[in-house]
């Protein structure tokens, strides 16, 4: 899909802007969860306990998978190396 | 490129952070490109990886055949070794002031992954890269190793 430049851009000021600056404690309710943020990380427009499922749901909230930023919300406190291998669950 | 480090729940006050119920990381988002789509996705900035890594339930969604693809593995802290497969694949980082794209050589797990892992090979060989503690930010600087299409838009605010 053909993506404006200018507007693909400034999502992605956004979304850094948007996503630095979400509550943590508004995130722990998706503790253990995969989410998809929208492209502007104005909202979190679906979250699944599997990350296969997002897609699907992602459609179903009307939105393209292409755009949106997939995430996993870790349950756990602290993580040491190799921190992107390993479920949100503990 | 500057990305601000993410602030993630903690369960119970952290000790060493004073009691913070939060932690700070160097997550960036990267879209990663196969030859029939494109996905992004938070990715850990991981230093102490040898590869950049991604999930392999990804693969097919991007139009990649992992079955013929040359063979990786590593192992996490504690953990076994896992198995991956390398494939060529076209990254993007963007701090919405400047882009870089590239073609690089990465694996993709079959493994549960919370986060991509952007490691030396791939990724950080191609940038000069600060951890700014005190300004929770990542900056990333493209090096003369970096292979492929670097874009200013415009200057980001000081």
């Amino acid at each position: 899909m053909a993506v404006d430049m200018t507007t693909d851009l400034e999502c992605q000021r956004k979304f850094l802007e948007r996503r630095a600056a979400f509550p943590a404690e508004q995130l722990a309710r998706y503790a253990g969860r995969w989410i998809a943020w929208s492209a502007d990380g104005s909202r979190i427009v679906a979250d699944s306990e599997v990350p296969e499922d997002l897609d699907d749901r992602i459609h179903a909230a009307g939105e393209d998978p292409e755009r949106c930023v997939v995430e996993g919300i870790p349950a756990t406190d602290a993580m040491l190396g190799g921190t992107g291998l390993g479920p949100t669950e503990p | 490129m500057k990305f601000p480090y993410v602030a993630l729940p903690t369960r119970r006050p952290v000790f060493p952070l004073g009691g913070a119920l939060i932690r700070h990381r160097p997550l960036v988002a990267i879209q990663v490109r196969g030859p029939s789509g494109a996905r992004s996705l938070t990715a850990t900035v991981d230093s102490g990886s040898g590869d950049t890594l991604f999930p392999a339930y990804l693969a097919p969604r991007l139009g990649i055949d992992l079955a013929e693809a040359p063979a990786g593995e590593a192992a996490a802290v504690g953990g076994p070794p896992i198995p991956y497969n390398y494939v060529t694949v076209s990254l993007r980082l963007s701090d919405g002031y400047e882009e870089c794209e590239w073609d690089a050589i990465v694996g993709f797990v079959a493994a549960p992954m919370r986060w991509a892992i952007l490691g030396y090979a791939g990724v950080l060989q191609h940038f000069d890269l600060q951890l700014l503690g005190l300004q929770r930010q990542a900056v990333f600087v493209p090096n003369a190793s970096f292979p492929g299409r670097r874009v200013i838009h415009r200057l980001p605010p000081p």
